[in-house]
């Protein structure tokens, strides 16, 4: 799928929090950067919470640099889709896709 | 607003909005540092007496270690919302040496643990404890790192939130009693539309007074609340000289409106009570606290009205009627706030909003209290008159809130003609508030 990807961002680097950037990368699919408080333990679980988001939105060709505060599985959804919706230039939510 | 559940969509806005005011105000303050202040409170509830009570504690700590320290501030923003309670400093000095002071508040001060005091360099970055040799937060339960506690939710939020309570109740008791008496004179003058009364719409059957006069009465108040709780020796006689005093602090606030009379006289009995049972360590609950009224109020109205010639309303409409109105509630303990209005507004509250469960217990306290203010502005007739009315309103049924206001809209417009405000009620609302709020804490612990 052809996508315009804007560089976008969501989130704050809020203890439970997690900041979000997403960027246009040439090649296809989605990269992932992690870089969190509770790497050690939780880095997968994260990586797959944030590829599982993408997916979701048919997202290809793009990097999301996700730095995590130790937010809980939901904020991190919630934070991944709306850097998603932003950089899709959308301002409706297809719950139908979520 | 207390205590309601924030949407996680709100909080989270919130959050990046707090971002962009920090950006905002380090770009605008070139050279200054930022410091940025919330509460930490785990679960949807951001707003609690807890939290605000943390909230007041961590401003002035912050206020402190500024000034002892040379920091010059230029300017502070303040937000509470259902989101919580937080504060910006902006800032001139070292940002650093700022940040190695609040780690040690935070690790040194009994609530510090549950502040949050986030501190940006003149660039923007967000400096970290661990870069000054400070360990990593740890839980609030056990020896774990909270992160790895909060990531894991291995702690349920009850169990958090009580023992969050139990410090805060422990090391800032008096503070934790005196924000609850505020914001119950605050939630009363608040809540709109009450018929006759003043609040957020209209000055109801007054022309001396006005929300504002409330707003500066009640911080004229606040004050006397921790000298009403030390009340030494403890007894009516001290908690009158107390009373009096405050009386003259509010009347210096309002330039000589009475706004709270009734009110002071209602929260020295009520402090008393804690402090009563505070000191035997007996818990809180509306029967220990009727009890302990009782016993200080002993004889209320034989020794103010009938050996001594008072010239108050109440003193005319004992005179008139043989009941002592607030003297008698009081000298009941105030039963009808602890097992009348309190169980019906919890009640209430199962079912609706707060102000909706509160404009019904309104009504409830109007249709059954003999509310000598009423008679003081129109004899019997007005008082039963609203005694009737509010009883009629009570047995309606209300689909919404709306529907409710609708009605007592037109009970205010009738009672601003006829000249007539029930000040009682809007006491013990108040009083019933409050109840609710500190009294059931405990017995939820």
């Amino acid at each position: 799928m052809q996508q315009n990807i804007i560089p976008s961002h969501a989130g704050t680097l809020e203890s439970s929090d997690l900041f979000v950037r997403i960027l246009p990368k040439k090649e296809g699919g989605v990269s992932i950067e992690l870089e969190s408080s509770v790497c050690e333990i939780y880095a997968d679980a994260i990586k797959k919470t944030v590829l599982e988001c993408a997916n979701a939105f048919g997202a290809d060709g793009m990097s999301i640099i996700v730095q995590d505060k130790g937010a809980l599985d939901y904020v991190i959804k919630a934070r991944v889709q709306t850097a998603l919706l932003r950089a899709f230039g959308m301002n409706e939510l297809d719950w139908s896709v979520l | 607003m207390i205590d309601q559940a924030c949407p996680l969509s709100i909080i989270l806005a919130n959050k990046e909005e707090r971002a962009r005011r920090q950006k905002e105000l380090l770009v605008r303050n070139s050279g200054c540092f930022l410091i940025s202040l919330s509460i930490n409170t785990p679960s949807a509830i951001k707003l609690s007496l807890a939290s605000l009570v943390i909230y007041e504690i961590a401003c002035q700590a912050i206020d402190s270690i500024l000034t002892q320290n040379g920091f010059e501030c230029l300017a502070v923003q303040e937000q509470k919302a259902l989101s919580g309670a937080e504060k910006l400093f902006t800032c001139r000095g070292d940002a650093r040496a700022f940040k190695i002071l609040t780690c040690k508040l935070e690790v040194k001060h009994p609530l510090g643990r549950l502040m949050d005091i986030d501190v940006f360099d003149p660039t923007g970055v967000l400096l970290s404890r661990t870069d000054f040799g400070f360990e990593k937060r740890r839980c609030l339960l056990c020896e774990n790192e909270a992160f790895v506690c909060a990531r894991e939710q291995k702690h349920s939020y009850a169990t958090l939130n009580a023992s969050i309570k139990k410090l805060v109740w422990q090391y800032a008791n008096e503070h934790y009693i005196a924000l609850a008496c505020e914001l119950a004179m605050q939630t009363e003058v608040q809540l709109t539309p009450k018929p006759g009364l003043v609040d957020s719409n209209n000055s109801g059957a007054h022309s001396d007074m006005n929300i504002h006069t409330f707003y500066a009465s009640i911080q004229a108040i606040k004050p006397f609340i921790s000298s009403f709780l030390a009340a030494e020796p403890l007894d009516f006689a001290t908690l009158r000289t107390i009373g009096i005093a405050c009386e003259k602090a509010m009347l210096k606030a309002t330039h000589g409106i009475n706004t709270h009379k009734g009110m002071i006289f209602c929260l020295a009995l009520f402090c008393g009570a804690i402090q009563q049972l505070q000191k035997r360590g007996e818990k809180l609950t509306c029967k220990h606290m009727q009890e302990q009224i009782k016993l200080l109020a002993k004889n209320l109205v034989k020794k103010d009205l009938i050996d001594q010639n008072q010239h108050s309303a109440g003193a005319r409409y004992f005179a008139h009627s043989g009941h002592a109105g607030i003297r008698q509630y009081a000298q009941e303990g105030f039963m009808i706030v602890f097992a009348g209005s309190v169980p019906f507004f919890q009640k209430q509250s199962q079912y609706h909003e707060q102000s909706h469960a509160l404009k019904l217990t309104m009504l409830w306290l109007m249709a059954n209290l003999i509310d000598t203010t009423l008679y003081a502005r129109g004899g019997d007739a007005a008082l039963l008159y609203v005694q009737q009315k509010a009883k009629d309103l009570l047995t309606c049924k209300y689909k919404n809130e709306k529907e409710l206001n609708a009605k007592l809209y037109e009970f205010d417009a009738d009672l601003i003609a006829k000249n007539l405000s029930a000040g009682g009620s809007a006491d013990l609302l108040a009083l019933t508030w409050l109840a609710s709020k500190l009294l059931e804490d405990e017995t939820k612990n």
